[in-house]
């Protein structure tokens, strides 16, 4: 501390006020600028002592404190802190209420720099409703001067961007003093409406009925106008909250692509090219924003040059600066979720190094991060393979499955989901370097996200794969684990994912060759495998029934025994109701099985004969339940595909078939791969 | 009419004429000189236009007559004073701006060479300069430029002499001046500098085009345009 303060004169335990003064506005002009100096005051306890000293009656000290506070707390955590406690902010919030403008401007500054440089800023008003109401009414002061309005407007945004606030208070009375406050606000100085579209637009972050009161009050031209205009802090708040409500659906589609194409893709264009950091990120986030909400944005942010802004910041970006790198491959991983385009110039740029290079970083958001950007670059397999992206890719990727951290398993899951869809020299890649292993295994983890994503990729393995990948994975995993997986799935998510499992395994088409013979295992767990089907049949949940009658369609494709074992058991009957099904895939998924059933075999893998004898033995048995009937009335169905099939069936079922002999590749074989 | 090398002419008279066709209107032209007066700190002179005018300053004259103290202080080399002052208008002013500080701090160091006060030159040097240097290589170089005049007899005459000069000092009183506007989220640049760069750089850009009558931005008198 400064020799000065204890002695003569210059002491804060004086009782005489001018001295008191003079010590404290000292203190704060040695503090000015010199963070040891602050830091060492700090820790010699001054901003309690000064918090006490404060005293209403006497304006000018209490403002001389206010300064001093102000300096010790601004970028210092440890000062911010203490100001920040319970005590501190309500000694210091109910200054704001003061009739004296100079006060209330100095604790306003000291407030503002306070909760600026604390880490959570929010915690302190959430967990103290009457304070954050107290904000809540001085915001709405219809008085209230530039400065407190700044402060207030801080405080609510900042405990708005915490999804917790939503129902603690009653935000639609800020809303509409924001609104009449916009009505009546000088347009000539825009920079008049900054407080309240910056609390709108924290409002509308997760206020669906807030954004469309906004949009009934006529507000977006205004809000347009903001962004053309040539402030940037002011454009950067209207364009985000233009995005929430863009986000919402509130806006006309085609005016909110025009107005993204021409206004927000330049703005985020010269942000992202600005020489700030801050301004930078902040245009890394708004693009996360804008893109996520529809292809179109993605392909606007493409033309408007802003992947390659993304490219260029990754230049300047170091790995070790964490909190830049994740917010920038989050941008890299939205704006290449769904567009070629982009993925391809990221691949291709050293950009891409930047997302291989997180996956082995000792932080674990960026890891997940550059996750992220990976599941979404893996969408274009295509371009990977052409980068030579595997030659670096696999071996972090494989190691991140394994990861301790369960965000970033799952992530590379969802990556893995991607990269083994189809056939190329990735998939075996990952097959080769023990990936499968390692997959496999976490298809029994005890964590219920994991093994979803884990099932998930391996659905995806087996889509339109080769009996020798088949046999390889039911080798090492069993068709009991499948069967279990139907059975006694935890919900209808896991269910469905076995079933969809069944339905790759079962369909025999393959990329590798085009027809391949039924599996052996298949043939061997026939009845069980028609039992999970029937149960399956009856769920009542429609995506479990719909990839069940899938699994029919692929299961009795040139087997007179998987036909018999369908026929044998009740799935006949639930086929006859599904034909009614309100959805339409349904009722094309059914006709297909009746198809697939009736079908005129010329082969079958258990040599049968007298093929014939027993398809009309089926047909009669149809004709019998009243296929023709419901078929017949499916011919003025809604749906075209429908009508098409149910007459293709109608002409099975009459034994008025198409040819002599029916063409195989007429079967419909349904196999499914997600790209997640 | 054209020229030899294929540039329109205008005479004196047809673009006095083109001229008075174009309309300003008054309103703008009195916004244009209030915006001065505010941006500059003419305190009195804003007040005395804004009766005459009836139009409103759009800020507080107190928050003028504020910085127009602290301009004061700064031109007249009192720099402690001016740092004063300025904590008592936000003294987050300075401590959020660490180049804005040094820069006032580096004016004080020079004041104190002036004064002849070596020694206190010095110390200051040494305990408060002398560290930031270290931080920031930018700031070791500005500190290392200043503490060159020390090494003169003749300081005023040396190459680092600018230094003493009294644009010096405004020069760190505009650079003050400006951040003190940011912080009122006032604009830090009055707009006539800006529409007089826009003039001259309309009329270098229309010679290659026109020879015409060229406007002396200091008298607005039309020069006779230049014969080929």
């Amino acid at each position: 501390m400064d020799e000065t303060i204890g002695t003569g004169s210059l002491c804060l335990e004086s009782e005489a006020t001018d001295t008191l003064k003079e010590t404290v506005k000292r203190i704060k002009n040695l503090c000015v600028g010199h963070p040891a100096k602050k830091q060492a005051y700090i820790k010699q306890g001054i901003i309690p002592t000064l918090l006490k000293l404060i005293d209403r009656r006497d304006s000018e000290l209490t403002w001389q404190i206010c300064g001093t506070i102000g300096i010790l707390a601004n970028n210092n955590v440890a000062g911010a802190e203490q100001v920040a406690s319970n005590s501190g902010l309500c000694t210091l919030l109910s200054l704001l209420s003061s009739d004296d403008e100079r006060l209330v401007k100095q604790a306003s500054l000291c407030i503002l720099g306070a909760l600026k440089s604390v880490e959570r800023p929010a915690k302190i008003f959430l967990e103290n409703i009457q304070l954050l109401e107290s904000v809540c009414s001085l915001f709405c002061n219809p008085f209230a001067s530039a400065s407190l309005r700044e402060c207030t407007c801080f405080i609510l945004t900042s405990c708005l961007e915490n999804a917790e606030s939503e129902q603690i208070v009653d935000w639609f009375r800020i809303s509409n003093f924001c609104f009449e406050k916009l009505k009546s606000c000088n347009l000539r100085d825009p920079r008049t409406l900054t407080p309240y579209l910056n609390v709108l637009k924290s409002l509308t972050m997760r206020n669906r009925e807030i954004g469309k009161q906004f949009i009934e009050h006529n507000f977006v031209e205004l809000l347009v106008e903001v962004m053309k205009g040539v402030d940037m802090t002011l454009k950067v708040i209207a364009c985000r909250l233009y995005t929430n409500l863009m986000n919402f659906s509130l806006l006309q589609e085609d005016q909110a692509s025009k107005d993204t194409a021409v206004i927000i893709m330049p703005l985020l264009n010269r942000m992202l090219s600005n020489r700030d950091r801050n301004i930078q990120l902040e245009g890394c986030k708004m693009l996360t924003q804008v893109v996520a909400i529809a292809e179109i944005y993605q392909q606007q942010a493409f033309d408007c040059n802003l992947v390659h802004c993304l490219i260029e910041l990754g230049h300047n970006i170091n790995i070790s600066d964490v909190e830049a790198a994740c917010i920038l491959l989050q941008a890299v991983a939205a704006v290449c979720s769904l567009v070629e385009e982009c993925r391809r110039l990221v691949i291709e740029s050293r950009l891409f190094s930047l997302v291989v290079n997180s996956l082995d970083t000792s932080y674990p958001e960026l890891r997940i991060a550059g996750l992220s950007a990976l599941r979404s670059l893996s969408r274009s397999v295509r371009n990977l393979r052409a980068s030579l992206a595997e030659a670096v890719l696999m071996e972090p990727l494989l190691r991140s499955l394994s990861d301790e951290n369960k965000q970033v398993q799952i992530q590379a899951l969802s990556t893995v989901c991607n990269l083994v869809l189809y056939f190329s020299p990735l998939k075996n890649s990952f097959l080769e370097s023990n990936g499968l292993t390692t997959l496999l295994n976490l298809c029994h983890s005890n964590d219920k996200s994991l093994k979803y994503y884990a099932v998930w990729a391996l659905k995806n393995l087996l889509f339109l794969s080769g009996s020798k990948m088949k046999k390889r994975i039911i080798d090492e995993i069993g068709m009991d684990y499948i069967f279990c997986l139907i059975e006694k799935g935890e919900d209808y998510s896991f269910q469905e994912q076995g079933i969809n499992l069944l339905r790759n395994l079962t369909c025999t088409f393959s990329i590798e060759c085009e027809r391949e013979n039924i599996l052996d295992f298949i043939d061997e767990h026939c009845y069980r495998l028609v039992l999970c089907i029937q149960d399956s049949l009856q769920s009542p949940c429609m995506e479990v029934v719909l990839q069940a009658l899938y699994v029919v369609c692929n299961f009795v494709v040139g087997s007179e025994r998987h036909k018999q074992a369908i026929c044998n058991s009740k799935i006949p009957k639930l086929l006859l109701n599904f034909l009614t099904n309100p959805s339409y895939l349904i009722r094309i998924a059914t006709i297909w099985c009746i198809i697939n059933l009736i079908w005129k075999e010329t082969n079958d893998i258990n040599d049968v004969s007298n093929l014939a004898d027993y398809r009309r033995a089926r047909i009669a048995s149809f004709m019998e339940m009243g296929y023709e009937e419901m078929l017949e009335g499916l011919l003025a169905d809604s749906n075209v595909e429908v009508r098409g099939r149910a007459e293709m069936a109608l002409q099975l079922l009459r034994d008025r078939t198409i040819s002599d002999f029916g063409d195989e590749n007429d079967y419909e074989q349904v196999s499914r791969g997600i790209l997640l | 009419m054209q020229s030899t090398t294929n540039r329109r002419v205008f005479s004196k008279e047809e673009w006095e004429k083109k001229l008075s066709q174009v309309q300003v209107d008054r309103r703008d032209l009195n916004l244009l000189v209030m915006n001065y007066l505010v941006v500059e700190g003419y305190k009195d002179a804003a007040e005395k236009f804004s009766e005459e005018t009836g139009l409103d300053p759009g800020v507080d004259l107190k928050s003028i007559a504020e910085r127009m103290a602290i301009r004061t202080a700064v031109q007249r080399g009192e720099i402690d004073k001016a740092v004063e002052l300025v904590n008592d208008v936000n003294p987050l002013i300075l401590d959020s701006n660490p180049s804005l500080f040094f820069h006032l701090q580096l004016q004080k160091l020079i004041e104190l060479i002036r004064q002849g006060d070596i020694e206190q030159a010095l110390k200051f040097a040494q305990e408060e300069l002398a560290p930031k240097g270290e931080e920031n290589p930018s700031f070791l170089e500005e500190l290392e430029r200043v503490m060159a005049l020390l090494a003169f007899e003749d300081r005023t005459s040396s190459p680092v002499g600018y230094l003493l000069q009294q644009s010096q000092r405004q020069k760190t009183a505009s650079e003050l001046n400006q951040a003190i506007l940011t912080s009122l989220a006032q604009e830090k640049d009055p707009r006539l500098p800006s529409l007089l760069k826009t003039l001259l750089w309309a009329q270098e850009q229309l010679k290659s085009k026109a020879i015409f009558p060229e406007m002396d931005i200091t008298t607005g008198v039309l020069s006779d345009p230049p014969k080929e």
